[in-house]
């Protein structure tokens, strides 16, 4: 690709309980918390800018936020809808350019630099869309503009609800430079307070200190972290029909040793990455393990399955046998772990069966029920875990899993 | 241990274990074949513990009797790398050399008492058949058995015992082949057993290893949980499979009445073709079959497309149907016949495709394909 070029990220915002209030005009401007029973029951799946006011959050239990919010309109997630409006908002992406990425039902990726000639400069086209979102549809969205992914995303989120970030083409290091290195892909809780222990509190500070110091603390990491913190990000948006990977990683909060817990959030990654797959309608012939220890090496150990599948517990089963048996941890602690599936293909390929599988048949079905319940009342129901397992071992508060989809850079 | 024999005498005794030494494993002695001089004869013995075969011949002079456990890695490239001629191999200590022409290869042992207690046969109710029936029989099945590991049962292949015939059936629940054979043997009552098929593929190497004999024969015998064949000095031990397996003659078509014949050749040749251009995830041709011929195309994703034609014998309406072309060369590939029939119903439900004998008689042979979904439909 010569020159730089334009992409979009486009998120929109508190979009099912945005959703909500387009439905129902009487909820604008009032506190709307999607997910969660009345009884206080389940996990916020949105909540409107006028309920995080209160401190309600996604991800929260349902009882908490109705203590923080006891007059918060509390609705059921309706995911038929919200995928009917997210539809339409994609067929709107696709007037634009055919490079769309989605991230999820609300979320994506546009790659413009080509449509210069057709549509003018790349700020009008990212403000035309916004627009044609809040007039066509009726939601508004926050929008980022910038000549990567990387600084797109974090473009979107500067200035949210309806915000409108441009991150201009050579101005890249300025826009970053006081930014927290939290920011950063790659850096979560442990990464920071490791950097803060340097002094390293933003990404001018990541910048400003010795290259060959930073190396040698945190190996092809480090590497990572400064080409991001000098806005390199050469990741193409790849469309979801050419994606060629799709994955989900974790870093803990603390190192963990323990192969049941270990097991426990391969478990749900494992999970998590079945459910996007179902959801995307695609199926994955490799499964690819990563764990990064605590001195932060990074080993991959990869799978292929004898017929690709979309199945919660095939991916599961994958993983499990890569951890145990072809990682070689020797008992040593990790900071981190991702699963990723690759050889991608849609889901269904019209090829017939002779018989039905009763036991495929049964799994499928359970994991039908799993994206049901997921879909209405957000991450209250895992696969493959048992019923108490929370703790260290289940997600770890504050510390979201990261995706790690199509053509991302291995961070290490 | 210490004795002497020809290079082709043991090169054709490990080419018949050797295949059986698993290339990774927890139980690292099971790398190794067990190697017995004893009683004027050489025993070789090979396992993975699902599957073991130990042959043995005559032709070798022992010096001193013995029993080792070399592990196969070096050891069979070794042997198979050597000129014809006399070659000696003798135990010192925890090693053992082994002499040709002016070659030489010393290899460490491994401790023999850890090797797997091998099966003895218990030669009694034997079978009888006709190897090169039983070698084309597995032939024409086990290339449809599955490879999804969370159906085992479906990683074999079912033998159905009859008093009068023997049937053998592979499906992996998107296409499935079944061999058929009448049979004059004495069995003493039905029986269904599914088998472990890596078991059964060491069956033609160890019938071509058999001496010169005009008919060769092997016999099978019957136990619980294992099936076993002896063919001249070699025994074979499989395991067998936990079923159910699916009932298949359920699913085999009574009512499809659209029959066609082609020269299997052509077919085959048009379908390499053709499958050059098709999807590379789907693998999907299309056939359009209408009277007297068959037109045969793909589409790729990527806008390139071809089409074949074949002749064919066909008098009925036009159909259109889908498959994936590696599943139908897989079938063609392996039936021995120059015509094959296709009996087809529409573009949804399964084919039957049969070879043809030489007088259009029926060869006990048949194949069920289902179609793939055409794309747009």
């Amino acid at each position: 690709m010569t020159g730089p070029r334009s992409i979009l990220h486009v998120d929109m915002d508190a979009f099912y309980a945005s959703v909500e209030a387009l439905d129902d005009p009487t909820l604008r401007g009032r506190p709307v918390i999607v997910g969660g029973t009345p009884a206080g029951r389940g996990v916020v799946a949105a909540a409107s800018y006028e309920a995080r006011r209160f401190g309600v959050r996604s991800a929260m239990g349902a009882a908490q936020a109705r203590r923080l919010c006891p007059d918060g309109v509390f609705l059921r997630p309706r995911m038929d809808r919200y995928a009917e409006v997210s539809r339409a908002i994609f067929a709107l992406f696709a007037t634009v350019t055919p490079l769309v990425e989605p991230l999820s039902i609300d979320e994506a990726f546009l790659d413009v630099t080509g449509c210069r000639r057709l549509f003018g400069p790349p700020e009008a086209i990212g403000r035309d869309l916004k627009e044609r979102i809040g007039r066509e549809i009726g939601l508004a969205a926050s929008v980022g503009l910038a000549a990567n992914k990387f600084l797109a995303k974090l473009a979107s989120d500067l200035e949210k609800p309806d915000g409108f970030v441009v991150v201009p083409v050579g101005r890249e290091r300025e826009f970053l430079a006081p930014l927290p290195v939290g920011r950063l892909w790659g850096v979560g809780k442990v990464a920071e307070k490791a950097l803060g222990d340097l002094g390293i509190f933003t990404v001018a500070d990541l910048l400003a200190h010795p290259r060959q110091a930073l190396l040698a603390r945190f190996g092809d990491h480090g590497r990572h972290l400064l080409e991001l913190a000098v806005g390199h990000d050469d990741r193409p948006v790849v469309p979801a029909h050419e994606a060629k990977s799709l994955g989900n990683e974790t870093t803990f909060s603390e190192d963990i040793a323990d192969a049941q817990q270990l097991q426990a959030v391969l478990d749900d990654l494992s999970d998590q990455v079945a459910r996007r797959l179902r959801a995307h309608g695609l199926q994955a012939r490799t499964v690819t393990l990563m764990a990064r220890y605590a001195d932060f090496t990074t080993c991959t150990r990869a799978l292929t399955l004898p017929e690709p599948t979309d199945r919660t517990v095939d991916l599961r089963d994958a993983a499990r046998t890569l951890l145990h048996e072809r990682l070689g941890r020797d008992g040593r602690p990790l900071r981190l772990l991702g699963v990723t599936t690759s050889h991608l293909g849609p889901a269904d390929l019209g090829q017939g069966r002779l018989f039905a599988d009763p036991a495929r048949q049964r799994q499928q079905a359970l994991d039908r029920v799993v994206d049901d319940v997921h879909g209405r009342w957000g991450a209250v129901l895992r696969r493959g875990l048992p019923a108490g397992r929370g703790g260290p071992a289940g997600p770890f508060p504050g510390q979201a899993p990261r995706r790690r989809d199509d053509n991302d850079q291995d961070p290490g | 241990m210490k004795f002497a024999i020809q290079q082709d005498e043991l090169q054709k005794a490990l080419d018949v274990i050797a295949n059986v030494v698993p290339a990774k494993t927890t139980l690292p002695i099971l790398t190794c074949v067990l190697m017995e001089a004893k009683g004027g004869r050489l025993i070789l013995s090979a396992t993975n513990l699902d599957i073991s075969i130990t042959t043995s011949t005559d032709k070798v002079e022992i010096k001193d009797e013995g029993r080792v456990a070399i592990p196969a890695m070096k050891f069979v490239p070794f042997v198979r790398s050597l000129r014809p001629g006399q070659v000696t191999i003798a135990q010192k200590g925890q090693q053992i050399r082994l002499d040709g022409g002016k070659a030489r290869l010393t290899e460490n042992t491994m401790n023999v008492e850890e090797y797997p207690k091998l099966k003895q046969l218990e030669e009694k109710n034997g079978l009888e058949l006709a190897a090169g029936a039983l070698i084309d029989m597995i032939n024409e099945t086990s290339y449809a058995v599955s490879r999804d590991e969370t159906r085992p049962a479906l990683m074999g292949i079912l033998w159905e015992i009859r008093a009068d015939k023997l049937t053998l059936v592979a499906t992996d629940a998107h296409r499935l082949a079944r061999s058929e054979r009448a049979m004059a043997w004495d069995v003493p009552g039905d029986r269904n057993v599914i088998v472990d098929t890596a078991g059964l593929r060491q069956l033609p190497r160890i019938v071509a290893a058999m001496d010169d004999e005009e008919a060769p024969t092997v016999t099978m015998f019957m136990a619980e949980n294992q099936l076993s064949f002896r063919a001249g000095g070699t025994v074979l031990h499989t395991r067998l499979l936990e079923g159910p397996f699916p009932d298949y003659t359920a699913v085999i078509p009574k009512d499809n009445d659209k029959d066609v014949t082609v020269d299997k050749a052509e077919f085959i040749q048009a379908i390499r073709r053709v499958a050059i251009t098709a999807d590379r995830i789907t693998s999907q041709i299309k056939l359009g079959i209408e009277k007297g011929r068959m037109e045969l195309s793909a589409r790729g994703t990527e806008g390139s497309q071809s089409e074949d034609e074949v002749a064919v014998g066909y008098d009925g309406p036009a159909l259109e149907i889908g498959f994936n072309f590696s599943y139908l060369q897989d079938i063609l590939k392996n039936l021995r016949a120059d015509t094959v029939a296709l009996s087809l119903r529409d573009a949804q439900s399964a084919a039957l495709i049969r070879p043809l004998g030489d007088e259009g008689q029926d060869t006990g042979v048949l194949c069920l394909l289902m179609p793939l979904r055409l794309a747009g439909d």
